[in-house]
Formats: structure tokens, C-alpha cells, sequence
């Protein structure tokens, strides 16, 4: 484990941990050292055994930009959305290192992505065809973000928006 | 690339966009967005709901970036933005308040969705994101010669009677909205009253719809466009007319049912303007969810232009026209047993039997011309007269009086087969009456 997995904060729950790797959207932010920011989607998450780090996985070709801001500044938020009940958290870290795919997080990815459509197919007026080409990726592609949350707060909408998780 | 008209189908929000922003101390933040919305093709605006992290990154350094998709072709954008203002009234607030509530309904979040302001964003770089999309579908389809067709086709419309009744056929016809209405605004500006409708049962004609209620309201009172991809309860027609049902008296009894549709879902409401003044609201609704697209509110803006210039020159025409005088032509033979004619001063309302027939300044001259009728059998009338009688109250400019005509007329043929009102030429009409009539007055 690299040096920035030091516990800063608790483990996350058993609870949190279901959540942010069931049938979420992964959205994920960066800026890079001049404040310019930039996003994209992420297709897929993992917990650690211990609950203190988090991993996405990240196409590079569209995340380009969010690989190396997170390089150059190792900081990244990351927004986990369930689309039919509006619950949203969202985590920050400091420590965010990008290191490649492991073969196993190809499985993770895989299911993710067909999770996600079942939940949005429902609620959506979108096709199975456009969320596939929406998710689509190539293994070689992938490279994984990971973190130790430094921050956590509730991003569903309503009053109790941005309090800390 | 920097223009978003390009990229105005990914902003009908489907899939929801994401803003990323980030702090002065170089944190980022993402967070969904419930709506952007097309300002013009440099500019967005954001919703403004609640006072949030983003709300406080953009404030301290007013620049972020916008993820949409296009939920047809997954085609997506990153829109490098700057932070301008906040607009909370006028035109882009009222549209998009509209707009959120339709968003709040359909993805369960009514009540918690509340516009505080539009935030307005300078779009400073459009980036594709790479990847494989889907080819655009029909929608995209080419409205030009839509356009053509209609504007083509009013342009030959010789009296308001026919514009109205044509722009609704032929906006069927070359765009396939099924369901529309023409309304007008009545003298005081305060209330919009259907001349016209097309797709429903009963055509609505004579309902009222007052300035600042519902979608059409709004539209009227802010002069915008509205238009909506989900029904929203709160600018609900139906939930308007269940409150006037619980409501007695006479003045209950004059309300004709808004003709709309039970399950209404996308509504575009356009105002019908002419130097910037008020005319009337053009209202299209569908049952189906985001049936009218940003394509179809510049069409039907482009279109209720012209309508907009028709409706004062066809009415100008009148004006000019109409003869001075009457013609003294005998009436019709009058028979059968006799229908009493009630007339209510208060609201000018009017009766026949026991059905409701008219209300305001229609039903002031539905009883002048009855009244001439029964005093000395007079069935020719003009327009001149009508705006000379100081009894009607007309106002000096701008009294609507054809429009009014029409929709009396329109409210005979729908309530009875023995009255009737006939254009004679321009600004010059006959009254048929085929029953005796016995004129009783509530004064």
C-alpha cells in the first residue's frame, strides 16, 4: 500500500461501501495546479478490504485530463449517484495516485456497467443501445484512481445536502 | 468549437449533466445538475437550488466544467465555462422555474426542487469527448421546409377567422402536433380566452385563462416561450378547474372547460407578440414526454412572428374596411316556440334556455345585436357601429373586437342551430335568427 493510505479518517461503513459499488453513477472531478477543472465518467468502483481506500476505474482516452490533474496534484473528488432514489455522497481525497487495471477490476468493470443500466433503463427515455455506447471501453484502456477519502459529505438534494457524511 | 446550438440536444437533460468546480485551494467538486439551459449560443444558465459547495467554488473562482450527453447518439461534451450572474426574475428565471418543476415531478424530487436563481455561464470551450456515438435519429429531421409550408400557407389567409383556424390545421399537418390552441388576450390584459383549438373533444372555445396561470399564463406574463418535457402539478391545468368547480353562482356557471388534455406531459406555450406587445399565446401540447424539442420552440417562435403581424394587419384591414351604416336587409322568418334569451349586466353574461352562452364584452354584443333584432328587426350590423356604442366600453385602441366576434360566433355554432353570426365583407356581418326569442334581462 502506498504511504498516503494512512487512515485519515474512519473506514467507510459496510453500508457506503455497498452503495458506492452497486448501480451508481461515478462522476468524477479534478483541476489541475492553474484551477481549471474537468470531469468524466467512471465506470466502475472497489473498495479495499479495509474500507479506507477507494479505487474507479477511469477510460484514459476520455479522461484524459483528469488522469493529469490527478497526477500533478493527487486531489479528487468522486460524486456516487443512485438515479431511482436521488441519494448521493460524494468523496474527496488528497493522496490519489493512478496505477494501471488489474485483471480482476475487468470483471468489476463489466458488471458495473450492465448494474447501472438496469437501473437507469427503468427511468430513463434512453435505449440499452445508447447507455452501452455511453459505458463503452476497452480493457487496455483503464486505468484506476484511488484514494483515501479525506472528506465525505451527502450530496442527495434537499436540506441535509452537504453535510458530512 | 464554441457554439452551443450545436450541442442543444444534449441539454434536454435526460441524462443528467455533472459541473465539476473546484476551490481556491485547488480542491474540486462535482455535483449533479438538474438543468442547463440554453441562453443564446455563447451562454448557459445552471440552476441555482440550493446554497452548496459548487454555489461557494464558483462565487470564489467562477470557473467550472459541464458534462452533457446526448441521450440519443451518447454523444458528450465538456463545456468549459465561466460564471457571469445570477438572474432570479425576467424571462430565463420564469422559464427555467417552469421548467424545474416539470424536472422535480417527473424525477420524484417535487418540493425539493426550488429555483433560487438562473446562473449564468459564458461558454468559453466546447470539447467532444472522444469515443464511438450513435447516428442521430429522425428527430433531427430538417424543420425548414416545415417552417415554409406554414408561413407560406398564412401568408395567403385572408381574415383572422381563417388565421386562426389554419395555423392550427397546418401545424398538424407539417409538424404532426395533434393537440393546440389559439388564445387571445382580452381588453383588460389580464385574461386569455381560446378562439380556437384542434385534437380534443370539446373545442374549449370561449375558456379563460387568466395572465401568470399555469404554462400559457406565464408564457403571457413574461412574454416567453415555455416549454416543458414533464408535466409539472403545480402548473396543472386540471387541478385549476377542479378549484373553479368547487366555486357557485352564475359566475360558475359561465365557465367553459379549458379544453386541455387529461395527461398532458410535454407543453410549449409561445406569446404572440407585435412591437413587443402582447397579443395572444399559441399552445401545443402532447401526451407523450418530451415531445417538443428545442427545434420545434424556434419553429413555432419564428412562426407565431408572423402570425403575430397577420393578427394586426387582418385586424387593420377590418378597421379600414368596414362600411359606414347598415343595410336594412328584412329579417328571416322567426318561428317555432320561443327561446328565452337571459342576460346578466353584471358580467354581461348570457343564456340561452338554460345553457351558459357568453360572458364579457362578447356577451354586450350578442345582447345589443338581440336587442336590435327584437326592436326593429335589424339582422345587419358592422364594426364601426359596435365600437361607436359607448355601452359596449370598448377600449380606443387595441379592442379586440374581431377576435371577439369570432369566438361569439364560434360559441353560437357549438351551443345552438338557430342563431348564427355571417361575415358580409370586411367588417360587416349578419345575424341569422331562426327561433322566436324572448329577451329577458336579470337588471
Amino acid at each position: 500500500m502506498p504511504v498516503s493510505a494512512k487512515p485519515e479518517v474512519a473506514p467507510l461503513s459496510e453500508e457506503l461501501v455497498a452503495f458506492i459499488q452497486g448501480r451508481v453513477s461515478i462522476l468524477v472531478a479534478s483541476c489541475d495546479p492553474g484551477l481549471l477543472t474537468s470531469v468524466v465518467f467512471a465506470l466502475g468502483c472497489r473498495v479495499s478490504p479495509d474500507r479506507r481506500r477507494i479505487s474507479i476505474f477511469v477510460p484514459e482516452t476520455q479522461g484524459a485530463a483528469c488522469i493529469a490533474d490527478v497526477r500533478a496534484t493527487r486531489r479528487v473528488a468522486v460524486n456516487f449517484g443512485l438515479p431511482s432514489t436521488n441519494r448521493c455522497v460524494q468523496f474527496k481525497g488528497r493522496d490519489a495516485d493512478i496505477e494501471p487495471v488489474q485483471p480482476f477490476d475487468l470483471a468489476c468493470v463489466s458488471k458495473h456497467s450492465q448494474d447501472f443500466i438496469d437501473e437507469l433503463l427503468p427511468l430513463r427515455e434512453m435505449s440499452r443501445e445508447v447507455l452501452e455506447t455511453l459505458l463503452q471501453h476497452t480493457p487496455e484502456q483503464l486505468v484506476v484512481i484511488s484514494f483515501t477519502p479525506a472528506d465525505g459529505f451527502v450530496q442527495t438534494p434537499g436540506p441535509g445536502a452537504g453535510a458530512r457524511l | 468549437m464554441r457554439c452551443v446550438d450545436n450541442i442543444r440536444p444534449c441539454l434536454e437533460g435526460v441524462i443528467p449533466a455533472f459541473v465539476g468546480t473546484c476551490s481556491l485551494d485547488g480542491t474540486p467538486n462535482i455535483t449533479l445538475a438538474s438543468q442547463v439551459e440554453y441562453v443564446d449560443a455563447q451562454h448557459v444558465a445552471l440552476s441555482f437550488q440550493f446554497f452548496n459547495k459548487t454555489r461557494e467554488n464558483i462565487l470564489a473562482h467562477p470557473y467550472a466544467t459541464v458534462m452533457v450527453i446526448n441521450n440519443e447518439t451518447a454523444e458528450s461534451f465538456r463545456l468549459s465555462v465561466q460564471y457571469l450572474h445570477t438572474e432570479t426574475e425576467g424571462r430565463l428565471f420564469q422559464r427555467m422555474k417552469v421548467k424545474l418543476a416539470g424536472i422535480a415531478s417527473h424525477t420524484g424530487m417535487a418540493g425539493v426542487f426550488k429555483l433560487l436563481g438562473a446562473d449564468v455561464y459564458r461558454v468559453l470551450a466546447i470539447e467532444r469527448v472522444p469515443g464511438r456515438v450513435l447516428p442521430a435519429g429522425p428527430e433531427a429531421r430538417n424543420l425548414l421546409p416545415a417552417i415554409r409550408a406554414v408561413s407560406e400557407r398564412l401568408a395567403s389567409v385572408a381574415d383572422l377567422s381563417s388565421l386562426f383556424d389554419e395555423t392550427l390545421s397546418h401545424l398538424e399537418r407539417h409538424f404532426g402536433f395533434r393537440h393546440s390552441m389559439f388564445l387571445v388576450l382580452d381588453e383588460s390584459g389580464k385574461r386569455l380566452y381560446t378562439v380556437a383549438s384542434r385534437g380534443y373533444e370539446q373545442s374549449g372555445v370561449g375558456s379563460e385563462i387568466a395572465v401568470g396561470d399555469g404554462i400559457i399564463g406565464v408564457a403571457a406574463e413574461h412574454r416567453t416561450p415555455i416549454r416543458i418535457a414533464h408535466m409539472a402539478s403545480e402548473y396543472s391545468y386540471a387541478l385549476t378547474l377542479r378549484a373553479q368547480a368547487l366555486e357557485a353562482g352564475i359566475a360558475a356557471q359561465a365557465e367553459i372547460p379549458f379544453a386541455g388534455l387529461a395527461e398532458s406531459n410535454s407543453q410549449l406555450a409561445v406569446p404572440i407578440l407585435v412591437a413587443d406587445r402582447l397579443l395572444g399565446v399559441l399552445y401545443l401540447e402532447s401526451p407523450e414526454h418530451r415531445r417538443f424539442s428545442y427545434n420545434d420552440e424556434d419553429a413555432l417562435v419564428a412562426i407565431t412572428q408572423q402570425i403575430g403581424l397577420m393578427m394586426h394587419a387582418l385586424q387593420s384591414a377590418e378597421v379600414q374596411e368596414e362600411a359606414p351604416g347598415t343595410s336594412a336587409a328584412s329579417p328571416q322568418a322567426a318561428s317555432g316556440a320561443a327561446v328565452v334569451v337571459r342576460y346578466f349586466p353584471d358580467n354581461d353574461i348570457v343564456f340561452l334556455a338554460d345553457d351558459y352562452l357568453i360572458k364579457g364584452v362578447a356577451g354586450a354584443i350578442f345582447w345589443k345585436l338581440v336587442n336590435a333584432y327584437s326592436s326593429c328587426g335589424r339582422v345587419d350590423f358592422n364594426n364601426r357601429e359596435l365600437r361607436l356604442d359607448p355601452a359596449l366600453r370598448l377600449p380606443d385602441i387595441d379592442d379586440n373586437l374581431e377576435a371577439r366576434l369570432i369566438l361569439l360566433s364560434r360559441r353560437l355554432k357549438e351551443r345552438c342551430d338557430f342563431l348564427g353570426l355571417e361575415k358580409t365583407g370586411r367588417g360587416r356581418f349578419r345575424l341569422r335568427v331562426e327561433r322566436t326569442l324572448q329577451l329577458v334581462s336579470a337588471a
